[in-house]
């Protein structure tokens, strides 16, 4: 379990698991703010890289999609530092899981504040589609 | 190169090769013309609908999209003024149906027709955030459609 607390060089990961979750423009595949605008409880389940390989990192974001059967179509790598200057955190939450488990948290409560901050983070993200694992 | 084993490093940029995109399902280009009778839009409205149809959708506690909630975006998506390109859709974990436009990363605005009987909308215009909520109506406010504009010309 990584109960150590989150610096801000770390990259964390968002798995994508709707299709209108990303899009594309120009040959570019980007992912859109609807992947990272919270729900229920104002917090955002993330994956920490930190110490993994990235073969671990594709199998522990696909596996949040098959936990879930739900197709998996790629992820969203974000810097801790995006959040951060979003006014968000970043906590350890692991689980039996994901011991790399972690949640932003404090979200603002008006969902417009949120759909502008998830605007900047998926402006800043990189989405990778996902590969034949 | 493959972009699959792409470190990231570098999340700053978000360019992807998409020589694998195909094989992923019912993706359209964001760049879509102009809409006519938005057939397109609505065609994918259904699709994502069927998609997000289970409670929990994601796996987690996400809420579906209603069939009272669809036939409203319904309605709002064909009261688009016919000369403004086609929005991308999307959905939310609140069961909100997502209407994006967007000519870069820095100028993108998103509009959620919420279940809760509200519009909200956020924007980045280079620089600038604006954001808002409105109550429900039949069509989209003319104040949240010049956001759109500014967005959308060049």
């Amino acid at each position: 379990m990584n109960y150590t607390p989150v610096a801000n060089d770390e990259t964390v990961t968002r798995s994508i698991v709707a299709s209108s979750w990303f899009a594309q423009k120009g040959g570019v595949a980007y992912v859109k703010q609807d992947a990272f605008v919270p729900y229920p409880n104002v917090e955002l389940s993330v994956i920490r890289q930190i110490g993994l390989e990235e073969p671990v990192v594709w199998r522990l974001a696909k596996q949040v999609a098959e936990l879930r059967n739900r197709t998996f179509y790629g992820r969203a790598d974000v810097n801790v530092e995006s959040f951060i200057n979003e006014g968000l955190s970043v906590s350890p939450s692991p689980t039996e899981a994901n011991p790399n488990h972690a949640e932003v948290f404090k979200w603002p409560k008006e969902k417009e504040a949120q759909k502008v901050l998830a605007l900047q983070i998926a402006a800043d993200a990189k989405f990778i589609i996902a590969p034949i694992l | 190169m493959s972009p699959f084993i792409s470190t990231a490093s570098d999340v700053s940029a978000y360019v992807v090769q998409i020589d694998d995109y195909s094989r992923t399902k019912s993706v359209k280009d964001g760049s879509a013309a102009q809409g006519e009778n938005r057939q397109e839009v609505l065609n994918r409205l259904e699709e994502i609908s069927e998609e997000c149809s289970r409670l929990g959708w994601d796996g987690d506690r996400a809420v579906p999209i209603s069939a009272p909630l669809q036939k409203v975006a319904r309605g709002l998506i064909q009261s688009l003024p016919s000369n403004l390109e086609d929005p991308d859709l999307g959905v939310e974990l609140d069961g909100s149906v997502t209407l994006e436009w967007r000519r870069s990363q820095t100028k993108v605005i998103s509009i959620s027709i919420s279940p809760d009987n509200s519009l909200y909308f956020a924007a980045l215009l280079d620089g600038i955030r604006k954001r808002a909520a409105y109550p429900f109506q039949t069509t989209f406010p003319n104040d949240l459609l010049r956001v759109v504009n500014e967005v959308v010309s060049v």
